[in-house]
């Protein structure tokens, strides 16, 4: 997987016209630019370029406005340099040009947030690996209306795993990687497609026929179950024939909880129930007593739960016991379950 | 008579011996993997003069039916547990891959919760005491609460086990494990699990601060080892600030080319310090105002948290503005994010997020305070750094 590396803006000096794929590219889905008459209606006037500045260099990536009219999410890679903080993180939102949007089309966050162990992983496995991908994640935020917020998806993999489901990205490839074709400042859409994204690690899916190019990063990846498109992760990596993206967790949805919290000085919203994608399989439970016990042996567990609740709300670190108890109290209930069951 | 009635109770004693062995083999015959388990772990009690040999155990699944017999007692392993953690160090040795992996550390961990905690964390220790290890494939990722969803080794998995059994045996391992381990991610398990297990923080402190002091981590870090900064921003203080100044200044001095991997992890470990516990920083730089100049990027960020609505957090803001020792190129940056709302999420070993609320009261505060210096004369020389500050406060007016 190659990691679409926050690229420096370069100057166009010519114009170019619609980009079109190869013979043969027939079974990938390569970005095709998006009409202007399309990019003012949603989702799409609420997605944009989004420009992070270190110092004098330009990084310009893709993003859309999503949950809030103030929270922008994109991808942390756009928005992340080694040991200092981006100057500015702005968005030029339903831009569609062959050059960049004027300074007075970009809208400035006020901050943003990503996840602390991208930096760590980025650092012990490089920017490159699946675990840095797994938290590619980032929420600007602005105390200004900055447009329409498209809906979220809290549970993203569901939909995105979902062969039956359409889903499309939006953003802006600087070039395409299947052909090369430049992209210049036009909005583009990949899709829809309904190939299913399969699961890399935890956040991390990908999908294969499907290529985009660098930065179409933090793009937004919408599903459609519902007749509307609502975001369901951020493309973070690709190949000429693979899409990477961070599928929209309950983390990312605690991150934008807290950016709001911040702006409210509420604390955060829990995330919402996750609800079931339709076909979608129930994911792992892995607290789970062990299978085939007799009713004497579930008792006895009960009891040693029990007896463990007790200890670990004596524990000291209050997360620790959170999700401690958390576990043990989903463990009691499905052996209290067993229990019912055999007598 | 007597010498006859003497060797009949001799050859009676030896028969009866010999009966006993032969049930106590036959025995051992129909528990092989726990007797095996039991006998790695009295070889290795017999190193550790603190600990005796444990008696066996039998755990949640064995046949046991009476809960009042799982009662544990000091010396007691479970070790039908100890034997599914020696199955799992041959499982990994052999190799296996990462979705296998995973799924083979979720079930130990389920094993794990099946036991009670105490009796858990003394066969936890007792496998430990073993020395089996192996290669997980994994890489080291902590998930919430400070667990890991990953861990690079079954030791590191175990350790980790350890700690979430919640038992004060955790704890008193963690130092153990800290005086021995050349392991970097195990020595920063163990590391949590002090953390988690005791109330005083000196110990915790003077622990991190030892782990920084080993070269070999430094040079070559590994993920756990930059998680384990989490730790130093638990302790606080202005010690924790110094330490991870320290680590910033010297990825600071690290030739171009060579990438300071520590730099981002120790640099967000001391951004958020700052944010738990401010007045630590700003005592650390009363102590010492040159503190972090020689990474002035990193003082800048630091210094941009400073909340001017705090007495003594204005001050600190008024003496850096007005310092005479700027870098190139840090009151650039400094203006440009100040003052530095933004926020780091995710979960962490030990604590938890420090949250900025109420982003526009900062803000407003900030404005008064820039119109108050700007009519200062004393900072007739920064005022291009507050309009700018001004001009870019008011990019996003304030909401309320």
């Amino acid at each position: 997987m190659r990691n679409f590396r926050a690229q420096q803006i370069w100057s166009l000096g010519f114009l170019l016209g619609v980009a079109i794929a190869p013979l043969g590219s027939a079974q990938v889905s390569v970005p095709k630019r998006v009409g202007n008459s399309v990019a003012g209606g949603a989702p799409y006037a609420s997605t944009g370029i989004v420009e992070t500045r270190f110092g004098q260099s330009y990084f310009r990536g893709s993003g859309a406005i999503a949950r809030d009219s103030r929270l922008i999410f994109t991808a942390a890679h756009v928005g992340f340099d080694r040991g200092r903080w981006a100057d500015e993180v702005a968005i030029a939102l339903g831009w569609n040009g062959a050059s960049d949007a004027p300074p007075s089309r970009y809208l400035s966050m006020r901050g943003y947030r990503f996840f602390s162990s991208y930096a760590t992983h980025v650092a012990q496995y490089g920017s490159d690996s699946d675990e840095a991908f797994n938290t590619d994640f980032l929420v600007g935020f602005a105390t200004q209306y900055l447009g329409n917020a498209v809906g979220v998806r809290a549970g993203g993999a569901g939909y995105l795993a979902n062969a039956s489901i359409q889903k499309f990205i939006l953003g802006y490839p600087s070039e395409r990687d299947f052909d090369g074709v430049n992209g210049y400042y036009y909005m583009h859409r990949t899709g829809p497609f309904s190939t299913p994204f399969t699961p890399l690690l935890d956040a991390y899916y990908d999908v294969q026929n499907v290529s985009t190019g660098s930065g179409n990063s933090g793009g937004p990846v919408f599903e459609t179950s519902s007749g509307s498109a609502m975001l369901a992760g951020i493309l973070v990596s690709g190949t000429d024939r693979s899409a990477g993206v961070y599928a929209i967790d309950p983390p990312a949805w605690d991150m934008s909880s807290n950016a709001l919290s911040a702006l409210n000085d509420v604390p955060p919203a829990p995330a919402p129930t996750r609800p079931s994608a339709p076909g979608s399989t129930p994911s792992a439970v892995s607290d789970s007593p062990p299978s085939s016990l007799t009713l004497n042996e579930l008792t006895t567990l009960r009891e040693t739960l029990v007896a463990r609740m007790v200890q670990i709300r004596k524990m000291k670190n209050p997360q620790a016991r959170v999700i401690q108890l958390r576990r043990t109290r989903t463990l009691l209930m499905r052996v209290n379950q067993q229990i019912q069951a055999l007598s | 008579m007597n010498r006859a009635s003497d060797s009949v109770r001799w050859k009676r004693l030896l028969l009866l011996l010999a009966v006993g062995v032969l049930v106590g083999w036959i025995f051992t015959l129909f528990l092989p993997e726990p007797d095996a388990a039991a006998k790695q772990v009295g070889q290795s009690t017999k190193d550790s003069p603190t600990d005796v040999s444990p008696s066996i155990q039998p755990g949640i699944g064995a046949s046991t039916s009476n809960p009042a017999s799982i009662t544990p007692s000091p010396t007691h392993v479970d070790a039908i547990l100890i034997a599914r953690f020696e199955a799992a160090a041959a499982q990994f040795s052999r190799g296996i891959d990462r979705k296998d992996a995973r799924a083979l550390i979720a079930d130990l961990a389920d094993a794990v919760d099946a036991v009670d905690p105490t009796l858990a964390a003394q066969s936890l220790i007792a496998f430990l005491k073993t020395g089996r290890d192996a290669a997980t494939g994994l890489g080291f990722r902590v998930a919430e609460g400070g667990t890991l969803s990953d861990a690079p080794s079954l030791r590191v998995a175990t350790l980790d086990f350890l700690g979430r059994t919640g038992a004060p045996q955790a704890a008193e391992y963690a130092i153990e494990v800290m005086d021995a381990t050349d392991v970097a991610d195990e020595y920063s398990v163990a590391l949590r699990n002090l953390a988690w297990g005791v109330e005083d923080n000196s110990e915790v402190g003077a622990r991190f601060s030892d782990m920084l002091d080993r070269n070999d981590w430094l040079s070559e870090p590994t993920a756990g080892f930059m998680e384990a900064f989490d730790v130093a921003v638990a302790v606080g203080g202005p010690q924790m600030v110094r330490e991870l100044s320290e680590v910033v200044l010297g990825e600071s001095e690290i030739p171009t080319g060579d990438i300071p991997l520590l730099n981002q992890p120790a640099f967000i470990a001391l951004d958020r310090l700052m944010m738990r516990d401010p007045d630590a920083v700003v005592a650390a730089f009363r102590g010492d105002p040159e503190l972090l100049s020689w990474a002035p990027t990193q003082r800048a960020s630091l210094l941009s948290r400073l909340d001017v609505r705090n007495k003594d957090q204005r001050i600190l803001v008024e003496n850096y503005l007005l310092s005479p020792s700027h870098r190139p190129g840090e009151m650039e940056y400094f203006q440009n994010i100040f003052p530095n709302v933004n926020g780091i999420d995710g979960y962490r070993m030990v604590t938890e997020s420090a949250e900025i609320r109420n982003v526009s009261e900062i803000d407003d505060a900030t404005r008064a305070v820039l119109v108050e210096w700007k009519s200062d004369t004393r900072f007739t020389s920064v005022r291009p750094i507050l309009e700018t500050i001004t001009r870019r406060l008011n990019q996003n007016p304030s909401s309320q």
